[in-house]
């Protein structure tokens, strides 16, 4: 599909600044207190970094990050076995065995990451509601925006939240009547997985009620992710629009026509 | 009796003294404010205030006299029955025509803030700030539930405009709240919140 991107580029140092800094902490490391100590502190650094993707997969269900979290505890565990071996050539211990784990994991790793199911999809989201405005001209308004309605039954509503989170589409927020999804960006998901935020108010979000009431309220500073002025009221509608058919796909079963539909825009996996 | 004269004679009543000076006045043939105000142990200007109010609405008159060349007023009850007669149905609003065919929308960059509903389908208050620099101040405005849930579908600035009725259609609220949701729109409009086309 060849379109013209309405929305700017994340700055890339936003998804792949964890790998620049476990090297320059090595490397910083290495040189003042030798390959010991180097690979000690590396190994400590990706078991705390696993942290992080296995919250995301007991809050998301997504198993991208599962393979992320034992990637990092596996390679966290070469790096401590290092060491011993490098003093010792003759005692490598399991290191072979890490190492063959390890790599298998980063290839599950790369793969999920080039086909951007580690990465949140709010971006795609507004380039697809993007797509169908052409209007220009600044009319921003922060309130939200009733916008349309799809039937949609209680355990259909249960299926597409598990989907949308699974999937990384959006952050659900279930309360009494409706589901509100907060559309994250690479990097602004943090506050949301540790639980530390619990006011999506502020954020960009598409709520859609057990009557299939959809309301979609956008905020100024993702307004702004649109290179040019488009008409808000008509990006806000359409947002709506996207979440209704993907709602409407769930009902249907073609929960992969969804993900075709995001992937289709081939937007670059790192930024 | 418009609002104002209503108002006037509201005020008159409700003050601590006006039955005892209204006593005065009914067994008096005529009495001027000092003898009304040391009868009463009131301040002279509090009983000259109280007299020239009635005089305003002709329920006493006043008279000119002469003492010693020094003029002064005497007052003499009129009315001896008061009647307070005012007709509330002058406020409500119009329906049609100036009123539910109005094409309106949010006005561009008006700073206001919709605070949402619980039930998220509505909208709860709607705060401006009026005034300028230290003067400036948040006034906040709290909805009805058929005001909310009209705000809620008011078309976005720039937004093809729509009538007052076609939104209460669209947000599924019945015509007996047309008043309420005029005035609702009258006072964004003031507030320049809301626009008309």
């Amino acid at each position: 599909m060849f379109f013209e991107r309405k929305t700017k580029s994340q700055n890339i140092l936003k998804t792949t600044w964890f790998p620049f800094l476990s090297a320059g902490i090595f490397f910083g490391v290495f040189s003042l207190f030798g390959p010991g100590p180097a690979f000690y502190t590396l190994g400590v650094i990706y078991f705390l970094a696993s942290i992080f993707p296995f919250v995301t997969f007991l809050k998301t269900r997504n198993n991208g990050y599962l393979a992320v979290a034992l990637f990092q505890i596996f390679a966290g565990l070469v790096c401590i076995s290092a060491p011993p071996a490098i003093e010792n050539k003759n005692d490598i211990g399991l290191i072979p065995i890490l190492l063959v784990i390890m790599y298998a994991l980063l290839m599950v790793v790369a793969y999920q990451a080039f086909n951007r199911r580690l990465r949140w999809r709010g971006e795609e989201i507004f380039e697809l509601a993007a797509l169908p405005v052409e209007d220009i001209g600044n009319s921003f308004t922060a309130r939200p925006r009733p916008a349309g309605m799809v039937p949609v039954s209680k355990t259909e509503m249960i299926r597409f939240v598990d989907f949308v989170s699974r999937n990384l589409i959006a952050f659900p927020f279930k309360e009494e009547n409706r589901v509100v999804f907060v559309l994250t960006l690479p990097g602004n998901d943090l506050p949301y997985l540790f639980g530390n935020k619990k006011d999506y108010s502020e954020d960009t979000w598409v709520a859609v009620d057990y009557n299939g009431n959809i309301t979609v309220n956008i905020t100024e500073e993702d307004y702004l992710l649109f290179k040019m002025d488009l008409d808000f009221d008509q990006i806000c509608q359409s947002l709506g629009d996207v979440f209704g058919e993907f709602l409407q796909l769930s009902k249907d079963g073609k929960d992969s026509q969804i993900i075709d539909r995001m992937n289709a825009l081939r937007l670059n996996p790192f930024n | 009796m418009n609002f104002e004269t209503a108002a006037l004679y509201g005020a008159i009543i409700s003050k601590d003294y006006a039955e005892d000076f209204f006593k005065l006045l009914v067994n008096y043939q005529d009495i001027s404010a000092s003898e009304a105000a040391s009868r009463l142990s009131l301040h002279i200007q509090t009983a000259q205030d109280f007299l020239e109010n009635l005089t305003e609405l002709k329920v006493v008159k006043k008279t000119e006299v002469f003492e010693k060349k020094r003029p002064y007023f005497r007052y003499t009850l009129v009315q001896t029955k008061l009647k307070l007669d005012l007709d509330l149905s002058i406020f409500e609003k119009e329906n049609p025509g100036e009123g539910l065919s109005r094409l309106i929308r949010e006005k561009k960059e008006n700073g206001a803030n919709f605070a949402i509903a619980r039930n998220g389908d509505s909208f709860s208050t709607v705060a401006v700030w009026e005034g300028k620099g230290r003067e400036r101040q948040e006034h906040k405005i709290s909805l009805t539930t058929p005001q909310g849930k009209f705000l809620f579908h008011l078309p976005f600035p720039q937004a093809r405009p729509m009538t007052i009725s076609d939104i209460m259609e669209k947000a599924v609220i019945e015509d007996d709240y047309s008043k309420e949701i005029q005035d609702i729109v009258d006072e964004l409009i003031k507030l320049d919140v809301i626009e008309v086309l």
